[in-house]
């Protein structure tokens, strides 16, 4: 029977013509049956409303050609059993000797007038229930050797609740008809593989079309449109469709199942199902099937082996320590912010709390700086071994979702498995939003990224060259005033340690910039870059010491400034300097060797930071740089000082992608 | 009434409507095959509209308009979805400002017996047509027709030649309980229960 037709002319939009029935209401042209009224009508034949002599209402289906080829499709179909299928009961003949097909009446609405109904895509929960009760009519066809060959929205009713697919074993007639030039429902089309142009027909166009209804059902229109069969055909056959109003799962659902390539589509419906988020509870649209069919069942164990794999890596991209503290600092915020006090109490309270903090800042700053030790270590430690441990947890995570693939167990597994997917989905799909939202923010910044990557050697190296050159004019008055802060703070100023951190500066920036030049436009492996900067820093450090020497700077270490009392217990001073009180060798390698492996100083260069010179990215510097000579002695405020004037140096010599140029290409971009 | 392409629609032609379980005695005028009392409740058609009526004040059997309870008689409006409890939901509707007959769609998965798409409550006339607001939407179609009840007589009204039970006539013929009405683009077969 054409269902398409039942149930549009059901809500009003049937075909011109359909209508019109051989057999009226109250004939009896098939004997034991009374027909009531004409559902609809397609291409190869009617399908009417009728009731059987002992009262059961049947949906019958006159077949016009009489073809024994043509029945058999149907004979093959007449015995298979599922929910989610039309059941079909018999093949009839009349006294004309026109075949019936008997079948079960549906007499709910079709996918085709749900759809209808949502011109913006259907509730998320509806389109669950719809696919998963298509999905697994269609498992259940194909592990019994059928393929639909048409399925299409007009196909597939609703009756309580549950999906049912219609007009299964008849696609040889739907072929036939169409080599006959009889016109068939323009909305076949919209479902056909690309393969089919060439003969094909494997069960992938049964996915090829679930793969469009499901987009169809998400957006409210068929991926391809046009305003002939031609064109629809070609499309097919060409065009990419237009996934962007998709969001994940979804997209890379539908994506697979509409792939051009037959073998590189999603390779069974069981795959399809994995990979779908599952169905709302209450309303499951039909018992899932499960076929036993192994290949199906291993292609499954993959796919869901790179979703979690997928979800695990992000996971772990958040350190718990950290996010423990955070969350412990969000929940200690919003407590403040419930107590009912007077704001003049709560500031006043405030007051007390941070005067006391300062007061007793004896006590608590070594146990803060100890954790800070502890967490630093453990930092570093879990930043060198969760790489590896990523890699190697591979293994087991894929084994543990094949182990419970829902495919290989009995119906009885159902719930557990059904829960699992359930999460993996919720999961994969909230990464992929992420992603996906990230990737939209920052698509401008890549696409400038890669144009980074493909400049010329002979460009790169020129640009650095400028970027040398300014770096050393732009240290220069920066030290003065680093300087001036230092005098007003502690020391007095002298001519040789201002070209002393002029140089350094300059040096230090250089040091900052020739390796971001080398990565830039790339995300680069962290580890590799942090090395990289070890190095530099070293190097700076040996420079600075030989600098120092050459001119003959001295540099007075203003107790206040330095860690000396804070963490003498924790760290040897003495080891660090000489017997003068001027910084050993070892003092500037540490010093400097730590202070670029411990900040990202390469997005100081990077041309598409936020702004060009940033106050707090150099405060962050300077902050750190602080923080880092509470454990390795060297003396201030000479270190933080060149900390500042390296971070200003690079940034105020680095190139930076001015506002108009970015806005101009974020509008591009949208 | 069957209408090809469209559907089937139990058409009660009488002021009192006993909503019920479907009984062999057959005093239930619209019989729903669900949990429901033999005698549920009464849709009455008055002067100025429907009026619901519970027969059985049980707790157990409480009837709601719009999830509102209802103790007594109570006015029905366009768009009241009934819940008979048990399940079974059913929209009210009057969908033709100038037409006393209303529509019931039974909006659970629950259904009449015999099965029917829709239940039409005829006050005078009924009319099947392409637009929304009639009691019967049929969009193929390109003119309305009308039913309409003088004294006990049904009549049949269209433009267009028209034919009952084939016999051709002009838009206007009485019809039989048992008619059956074609038309240019549609059909249609009354069947008395």
């Amino acid at each position: 029977m054409n269902l398409n037709a039942t149930q549009a002319s059901k809500e009003g939009k049937p075909p011109a013509g359909a209508t019109k029935f051989t057999h009226p209401s109250g004939s009896r042209p098939l004997d034991g049956y009374t027909i009531h009224r004409g559902i609809g009508r397609g291409g190869f034949g009617e399908v009417y409303f009728g009731e059987s002599d002992g009262g059961k209402e049947v949906a019958l289906k006159l077949i016009c050609r009489n073809l024994e080829v043509e029945l058999r499709g149907v004979r093959e179909c007449l015995n298979l059993k599922h929910p989610n299928l039309v059941g079909l009961y018999d093949i009839k003949s009349d006294d004309m000797d026109d075949r019936w097909v008997v079948m079960e009446y549906v007499a709910g609405e079709s996918l085709e007038t749900a759809i209808d109904r949502h011109p913006d895509g259907m509730p998320r929960d509806d389109v669950l229930r719809w696919i998963h009760g298509m999905a697994a009519g269609v498992a259940y066809l194909h592990d019994h050797g059928v393929v639909h060959r048409d399925l299409k929205p007009g196909n597939i009713l609703s009756d309580e609740g549950t999906v049912k697919i219609g007009d299964y074993g008849l696609a040889k007639f739907i072929s036939c008809s169409r080599r006959s030039g009889q016109t068939e429902s323009i909305g076949t089309i919209h479902y056909m593989a690309p393969e089919i142009a060439n003969g094909r027909y494997g069960r992938e166009i049964d996915i090829y079309a679930m793969g469009i209804m499901l987009y169809e059902m998400l957006t409210g229109n068929v991926p391809f449109e046009g305003e002939s069969v031609g064109e629809v055909l070609m499309k097919h056959l060409t065009a990419e469709p237009d996934l962007s109003a998709l969001d994940e799962p979804y997209r890379t659902i539908v994506a697979r199942a509409m792939a051009k390539d037959p073998d590189k589509r999603i390779g069974s419906i069981s795959e399809m199902v994995a990979l779908l988020p599952a169905p709302p509870a209450g309303g499951v649209a039909g018992a899932a099937y499960t076929p036993h069919v192994a290949a199906a069942a291993g292609k499954n164990q993959i796919v869901q082996a790179v979703t979690v794999d997928q979800v695990s890596s992000e996971e772990s991209g958040e350190e718990p320590v950290a996010k423990a503290v955070h969350d412990g600092w969000r929940n200690i915020q919003s407590w403040w912010a419930g107590v009912n006090l007077h704001p003049g109490v709560k500031t006043l309270l405030l007051v007390i709390v941070i005067l006391g903090l300062i007061g007793f800042s004896e006590a608590w700053v070594p146990v803060l700086f100890a954790a800070l030790l502890i967490y630093a270590v453990y930092w570093v430690v879990r930043a060198m071994v969760a790489p590896v441990m990523k890699t190697s947890g591979k293994p087991p995570r894929v084994a543990s979702p094949a182990a419970n693939g829902p495919s290989q167990k009995g119906p009885s597994q159902k719930g557990p498995s059904k829960e699992v997917v359930a999460q993996r989905g919720k999961a994969a799909k909230f990464v992929e939003r992420q992603r996906g939202k990230h990737r939209r923010r920052h698509s401008w910044q890549d696409e400038y990224r890669t144009t980074l990557i493909e400049k010329s050697v002979r460009e790169k190296l020129g640009e650095l060259t400028g970027s040398m050159l300014l770096a050393a004019l732009a240290a220069v008055p920066l030290s003065v005033v680093m300087g001036i802060f230092a005098t007003a703070i502690s020391t007095t100023l002298q001519k040789e340690q201002a070209i002393w951190i002029a140089l350094v500066g300059t040096v230090g920036a250089w040091a900052v910039m020739l390796p971001s030049k080398r990565w830039e436009g790339r995300r680069g492996d962290n580890g590799v870059l942090r090395f990289t900067m070890l190095v530099a820093g070293l190097a700076i450090g040996a420079l600075a010491c030989g600098l120092a020497g050459l001119l003959m700077v001295e540099l007075p270490d203003s107790g206040d400034l330095s860690g000396e009392g804070l963490l003498s217990t924790v760290m040897n001073r003495d080891a660090f300097c000489d017997a003068n009180g001027a910084p050993t060798m070892l003092a500037y390698l540490a010093y400097f060797g730590f202070l670029m492996v411990i900040l990202r100083w390469w997005r100081l260069a990077d041309p598409l930071r936020s702004v060009r010179l940033s106050l707090w990215s150099t405060v962050w510097c300077v902050a750190w740089a602080w923080l880092l000579a509470q454990f390795w002695w060297f003396p201030q405020p000479w270190g933080v000082m060149l900390a500042g004037v390296i971070a200003m140096t690079t940034q105020l010599a680095s190139p930076w992608v001015p506002h108009e140029e970015r806005i101009a290409k974020q509008q591009a971009d949208e | 009434m069957w209408v090809d392409g469209v559907g089937g629609f139990l058409t009660l032609l009488g002021e009192r409507i006993v909503v019920g379980q479907p009984s062999t005695e057959g005093a239930v005028d619209l019989p729903i095959r669900a949990d429901l009392s033999r005698r549920h409740c009464l849709i009455c058609r008055e002067q100025e509209g429907y009026v619901l009526e519970p027969v059985q004040a049980l707790s157990s059997r409480t009837i709601r308009i719009d999830a509102q309870p209802i103790k007594g008689p109570t006015r029905l409006v366009d768009g009241n979805v009934i819940d008979l409890g048990q399940g079974v939901k059913i929209k009210f509707s009057q969908p033709h400002a100038l037409s006393a007959t209303a529509r019931l769609d039974i909006v659970s998965h629950h259904k009449t017996q015999p099965t029917a798409d829709a239940v039409l409550l005829m006050s005078d006339t009924c009319i099947l047509g392409p637009n929304p607001h009639c009691h019967v939407p049929c969009k193929a179609w390109r003119r309305d027709v009308v039913l309409y009840r003088r004294d006990d007589d049904l009549i049949c009204r269209t433009q267009g030649p028209l034919k009952i039970d084939s016999q051709a006539t002009d838009g206007h013929a009485t019809i039989g309980r048992n008619a059956r009405i074609e038309g240019e683009d549609f059909a249609i077969r009354l069947e008395s229960l």
